[in-house]
């Protein structure tokens, strides 16, 4: 997947890396840029390191999805023709660990298949 | 007879629309079964079912039980019920030759979208999302029967409208007050349906026109969550005007009921966007004041749980039960089916007014939206306290309109049991695991299904809650099933009674008063309706509309 890097400088001047989509800020503070499509999310994997805020933007290509982090308040609807925005602030003792991330919209006959697993480390 | 030959052709369109319903409901409900094995985590691989439950055939029958159930059923057997309690009531008949075209329209538009669907043509969901495209006859059919229930409601409106005019200064009696109030919540609901299926999803489906996938959610949504009071509004007649009526006693404040009709008249539509919360594209100041006008629509909720529940305390009370809650093991629990059924109806519903309480809080919504959590709100709304109010009215429906008795008394008690326990069990499951991520439609997911996410947060959980919800699921169709059954049985074959004089429902209206005023209620209900949608209306059509073309399912 093509690295975004255009209008990230615009947002946050205070980039430290980008890695697959993910812009990684000095403050810990991160930008996830998702596609989700059938019958995946991408980027695949997500690590995110010590966050503290993390917003996600996700747009789809085809249908409509439904983006969740369980056991997260992260919940969003992605609709092709839209970007959905939305920024977790990530509790200060939000332990590290994986969490199970879905596709809770109904998007085709693989729609179970729609998940991904998002990483946290200390 | 039961039905007098006065009524020949109203009580004939009203036991056929019964019957059809009870057809669709059984349909619908064995594609529901379909989806217990899918949703089991592992049952699939160890009942060797994974060849024959195919992620298409789940598709297709979890369209097929949202679109029979939800919407077909209940349609089918409002349309029977208030043909039978207007007649009835009013002891006014109606125009038997449009009610024909009217049932024969949405009978007929019924099938033709019943098609597609079995055909796996149109595995869309009963939310028919655009850019999923289904076959257009699909669509179609939807029209259509959407164009019949007007059809319908003019005649029945036109019968009420002729009653009042004759009848000036008398009261509007409930059962009238209920049906009068879903077809007006329909009717304010079915316009932009219409709309959307006609000039946007047909157009997508037949050449390929994108659709804004925004406007088409705003829309559907605009109709989607009126449905529900559709479905809610005869519930809650049903046990207003039928639970003083088998307990012999007189309802605790008739005003009062009025009142919380009025209230979701007004309120029931201009709340859509609460399952629009999570939505890019619509402000959140408007999500905001659709939030306070859901919460406004659980007062009339609230209202009736205290009218019926001191309607049931007056009736413990009267049986000779003392005390704080002497008056609870008083009444005839096992004794009279119709009050046991309609009791268990209320005690779900209210649980699942409170998970519904919790999906309107703009906030806590976060954690629930689109997961098992909701599937387990609405199969305790709709599932239950709607569906089971329908079915046990059947109970006193099939005598006084088939003419027929109910053929085993024990079947029913057996069934309710098994629907309560089982419902209860699959919607505290479903609770669980959507809070622990479970997505409110899926086929047999990996992650529950064999495939090792080691250490992924919640995942034992969501297995174990979902394993239970299913094992309710399957009680809860069992307990389903013995009651259609019987039902149907008893209807066609059951043996026959005959009633002298004709069947009234309700006492006598007295005079009218100030809430009698129906036009006012109906005037604030569009205006609310007009400020709540213009907004979003409004910024979704001054920023480009943004179309995406359509996909197959």
């Amino acid at each position: 997947m093509e690295v975004l890097k255009p209008g990230i400088d615009c947002i946050n001047p205070n980039v430290k890396k980008v890695v697959d989509n993910v812009v990684v800020c000095e403050d810990g503070r991160y930008f996830v840029n998702l596609i989700g499509l059938r019958y995946a999310w991408l980027p695949r994997n997500i690590i995110l390191t010590d966050p503290k805020e993390v917003k996600f933007r996700i747009t789809a290509p085809d249908v409509i999805h439904g983006f969740q982090i369980a056991g997260t308040n992260v919940n969003v609807m992605v609709l092709p023709g839209y970007i959905a925005e939305i920024t977790w602030k990530v509790p200060a003792n939000m332990p590290p660990r994986k969490y199970l991330v879905v596709c809770n919209e109904y998007c085709g006959a693989g729609h179970q298949d729609m998940y991904t697993v998002l990483e946290i480390r200390k | 007879m039961a039905s007098t030959r006065k009524f020949l052709w109203v009580g004939r369109l009203a036991k056929v629309a019964i019957l059809f319903s009870f057809v669709l409901l059984a349909l619908g409900s064995l594609y529901g079964l379909v989806q217990v094995p899918a949703r089991m985590p592992g049952a699939l691989e160890a009942l060797g079912l994974k060849n024959i439950i195919t992620p298409q055939l789940y598709c297709t029958g979890l369209t097929l039980h949202g679109a029979a159930n939800a919407v077909l059923f209940t349609a089918f057997f409002i349309m029977g019920l208030a043909l039978f309690v207007v007649t009835r009531d009013l002891g006014i008949n109606l125009h038997g030759p449009l009610l024909l075209l009217a049932g024969l329209l949405a009978v007929g538009g019924t099938l033709v979208a019943a098609v597609p669907i079995l055909l796996g043509q149109a595995a869309v969901l009963y939310t028919f999302y655009a850019p999923l495209s289904a076959h257009a006859w699909f669509y179609l059919g939807l029209a259509v029967v959407v164009v019949a229930s007007w059809i319908f409601a003019a005649v029945v409106l036109y019968g009420i409208y002729k009653w009042r005019r004759q009848n000036p200064g008398k009261e509007v009696l409930l059962g009238v007050w209920g049906v009068l109030t879903t077809i007006m919540i329909w009717l304010f609901a079915t316009p932009l349906l219409a709309y959307l299926v006609l000039l946007r999803l047909m157009p997508m489906s037949l050449a390929g026109v994108p659709v804004d996938v925004l406007e088409a959610r705003l829309w559907f949504w605009y109709f989607g969550h009126p449905l529900v009071y559709f479905w809610l509004v005869p519930a809650i007649t049903l046990w207003y005007v039928l639970l003083p009526r088998v307990l012999g006693v007189e309802k605790f404040d008739k005003t009062r009921a009025k009142v919380a009709l009025i209230l979701y008249l007004i309120f029931s539509t201009p709340v859509g966007l609460h399952h629009q919360y999570v939505d890019p594209g619509v402000h959140p100041v408007f999500k905001y004041l659709h939030a306070v006008l859901t919460y406004l629509v659980a007062v009339p909720s609230f209202l009736t749980a205290f009218n019926v529940i001191a309607t049931l305390e007056r009736a413990g009370r009267a049986r000779g039960g003392k005390g704080l809650f002497g008056w609870v093991t008083a009444l005839p629990w096992f004794k009279d089916p119709v009050f046991t059924g309609l009791a268990r109806s209320i005690i779900v519903l209210g649980t699942g007014g409170f998970s519904g309480v919790v999906d309107a809080s703009f906030q806590v919504n976060y954690v629930v939206h689109n997961t098992m959590w909701i599937v387990g709100h609405f199969h305790t709304t709709v599932g239950t306290g709607v569906a089971l109010s329908f079915l046990t009215a059947s109970l006193l429906l099939i005598p006084l309109l088939f003419g027929r008795q109910i053929l085993s008394a024990s079947a029913v008690k057996v069934a309710f049991a098994l629907w309560f326990i089982g419902i209860m069990i699959f919607s505290v499951g479903g609770y669980i695991s959507g809070l622990a991520g479970e997505p409110r439609p899926t086929y047999a997911p990996p992650y529950l299904n064999g495939v090792q996410l080691a250490g992924v947060y919640l995942l034992d959980l969501m297995k174990s809650a979902a394993t239970a919800a299913m094992h309710g699921a399957l009680m809860f169709w069992i307990g389903g099933a013995i009651l259609l059954a019987t039902l149907s049985f008893s209807a066609l074959f059951g043996g026959r009674v005959a009633f002298s004089g004709e069947v009234k429902l309700s006492p006598e209206p007295g005079p009218a008063t100030r809430l009698d005023n129906l036009k006012l209620w109906i005037v604030i209900a569009i205006v609310l309706i007009l400020i709540s949608y213009s907004l979003p209306a409004v910024e979704l059509y001054s920023q480009e509309l943004s179309p995406a073309p359509p996909q197959p399912t």
